[in-house]
């Protein structure tokens, strides 16, 4: 019993802040049926052993993402009901081997269903504003603009990582208007702009989002002025443990993304790389199944497969 | 008429933005004009004003948005116009305009003691304070309040694209107040676990409307939407009578090369000034050396203010740099 390579390749990527929380999920599910697929345990409660190795290995560093975590609540339901009613191995290698393909299906069409319905939230001659990165939030850029759309979009660096110039930049490449400003001009930026839309990283069962720092303030500003803020988000990425009082751990920011060159004085560094937009600042989450009112998550929650062995574990970094 | 050596120093240091503050470049004008007239030959009063007027006027066309600076001049060449309506003697006139400096000196000097004095009182024993960016008067109303004894620390954010607030890491350090840092993105976060957030002003408008440095008034809606007191720290030399008047402040559009390398393609574009505006109803009080006052109070202070029909009349070109 080992570690999958391809959970470590998963586990890798989280540590290099690679992945972002839609294609997260994609993967995690991905890496879990290809652990249930090479597995060679005899019995269900051995594979269950050889899943749980797995799972904490990926809970280790695993980021506060919600489709990750909520993917190993699906996982780890359909085993536990697996293990109550002693089915075979090769049911469950089946079973799982049919969700990994359905859950490929259902991201492809949420996506395209989520930037259509976002399509229809910019207005004509319009400008977005925009934070960071999110390839929800590309998607739908990018649909509106193929639809004739005509928009420009304004967005800021996005420290530390400075992703919002990579969303300028791809924006760009596929000829769309954009602007970049610094994250300490969001008062003015987004002041000038008609629609708010963001991604986020996960959507707890208080409405509230968690989404790359600096979403909050740009987001109490848009509330000032009057400007609608949208939330591009599939419903894998509500946080399900959250309906549990398992709130995701932020990960901090590094010393390094502050003082970066040596030059600068030296001081503690504050702070984290994801803050929480509370859901009376959202005017709507944008998700494949329609636009809703961001408190209605807990429901969607409630509806939701989770696993007791991972609802009993003490919550880790990500919460789970 | 020769330029006098002095003012054309000035000048070009104005022009050249050596002067570190606005505070600083407003005694630079006010000692350079009160030498001049020191030094003149003048044999009559109205060659004495032509030669203040001449110099105000090259003052003025390098002159950036510096409200303290406008507002020295309009002491100074104010008390002129008073002196020429009391058809005063060339010397009488040296002896107003002498006067003058060393009001404005002294007064400059315990505007600056008593902001500090006011804001510490906003500093309570074991807080955690916000800062934005750097502002010399906060910094002087947290010694003030470290100098009383007061054990607090201070939070502060980078503030691109100057990173500023690096210099607050500094001078906190120098003073032994602990200090932490982070991105201006994390105001969200870091705000609501403060007591209490100050900022200073370059500008205050007539209808209480603060000017400083971008990030301002999103840290200011923070501050509001979690109930932290937010400050301004500016002493009235701030104020900035020609927005009674309408006239717009200067506020410059940040540089591209300050956020975008030269690998992107020219067709995106940058976006931004370097100041943002933060609106009244965020601002808790604006420390002035009169006193913590509510920001609608602007027009009361530009009331009192001394203002110079010379300087006034400069103003409406002056703001569109056609002067």
């Amino acid at each position: 019993m080992a570690i999958h390579p391809k959970i470590k390749e998963v586990a890798v990527k989280f540590e290099a802040q690679e992945l972002h929380a839609a294609r997260s999920g994609r993967e995690v599910m991905e890496a879990l049926a290809s652990v249930v697929a090479g597995s060679s345990a005899a019995s269900i409660d051995d594979l269950a052993a050889e899943l749980a190795l797995n799972a904490e290995a990926l809970l280790e560093v695993m980021p506060a993402y919600a489709p990750p975590i909520n993917v190993l609540h699906r996982v780890f339901a359909r085993l536990e009901r697996a293990q109550r009613d002693a089915l075979p191995v090769s049911d469950f290698r089946e079973a799982i081997a049919r969700e990994a393909g359905a859950y490929r299906q259902w991201s492809e069409q949420a996506r395209s269903k989520i930037a259509l319905y976002a399509t229809r939230v910019i207005p004509d001659g319009g400008v977005v504003f925009t934070f960071t990165l999110s390839e929800t939030v590309l998607g739908a850029l990018r649909e509106a603009a193929r639809r004739g759309v005509e928009f420009r979009v304004l967005v800021t660096e996005s420290r530390p990582n400075a992703d919002g110039t990579m969303t300028a930049r791809s924006l760009a490449e596929q000829g769309i208007r954009v602007e970049v400003g610094i994250d300490a001009g969001v008062g003015e930026l987004v002041a000038r702009a008609d629609v708010m839309l963001v991604g986020a990283e996960a959507v707890l069962a208080d409405g509230s989002a968690i989404c790359k720092v600096g979403t909050y303030p740009a987001a109490l500003v848009a509330r000032r002025s009057g400007i609608p803020v949208y939330v591009l988000v599939d419903s894998m990425k509500v946080h399900s443990p959250s309906l549990l009082g398992k709130l995701p751990a932020l990960e901090p920011l590094a010393a390094k993304d502050v003082l970066g060159d040596g030059t600068a004085p030296q001081a503690p560094v504050v702070g984290h790389i994801f803050d929480c937009t509370p859901a009376d600042l959202i005017s709507a989450l944008v998700t494949e199944r329609g636009l809703i009112h961001p408190r209605q998550v807990s429901q969607w929650m409630l509806e939701m497969p989770m696993s007791e062995s991972l609802a009993i574990r003490p919550a880790g970094r990500q919460g789970a | 008429m020769v330029k006098q050596a002095d003012i054309v120093a000035l000048v070009d240091r104005v022009r050249k933005d050596e002067i570190g503050g606005a505070a600083d470049t407003a005694k630079e004008v006010v000692d350079a004009l009160s030498k001049l007239v020191r030094d003149s030959k003048a044999q009559d009063t109205r060659a004495l004003v032509a030669e203040v007027d001449d110099a105000v006027l090259d003052i003025m066309r390098v002159m950036p948005s510096l409200a303290p600076a406008i507002n020295a001049l309009h002491r100074f060449v104010g008390s002129m116009e008073q002196g020429e309506a009391e058809g005063a003697t060339v010397a009488a006139m040296k002896t107003v305009l002498e006067k003058s400096r060393n009001d404005f000196f002294e007064w400059a000097d315990s505007a600056l003691g008593r902001v500090a004095q006011y804001g510490a009182e906003k500093v309570s024993d074991g807080d955690r304070v916000f800062m934005y960016s750097m502002s010399s008067s906060v910094w002087r109303i947290l010694r003030t309040a470290k100098q009383q004894g007061k054990s607090f620390e201070v939070v502060v954010t980078e503030s691109r694209p100057g990173n500023e607030g690096l210099w607050t890491v500094t001078e906190m350090d120098k003073a032994g107040i602990p200090v932490s840092v982070s991105i201006d993105a994390c105001i969200g976060e870091l705000i609501p676990q403060c007591q209490v957030a100050f900022a200073g002003a370059d500008v205050i408008s007539s209808t209480g409307h603060a000017l400083n440095k971008a990030g301002t008034y999103p840290s200011a809606l923070v501050a509001r939407a979690h109930g932290v007191p937010f400050y301004i720290a500016a002493d009235t030399l701030k104020f900035d009578s020609a927005t009674l008047f309408g006239l717009p402040y200067r506020n410059e559009a940040f540089h591209r090369k300050d956020i975008l390398d030269s690998s992107f393609p020219e067709r995106v574009k940058v976006l931004g000034h370097l100041f943002d505006e933060t609106p009244p109803d965020l601002i808790t009080g604006v420390i002035t050396e009169l006193g913590i006052l509510h920001p609608a109070a602007a027009y009361s202070v530009m009331q009192q203010m001394k203002l110079s029909r010379k300087v006034s009349e400069m103003l409406p070109a002056w703001s569109k740099g056609e002067l």
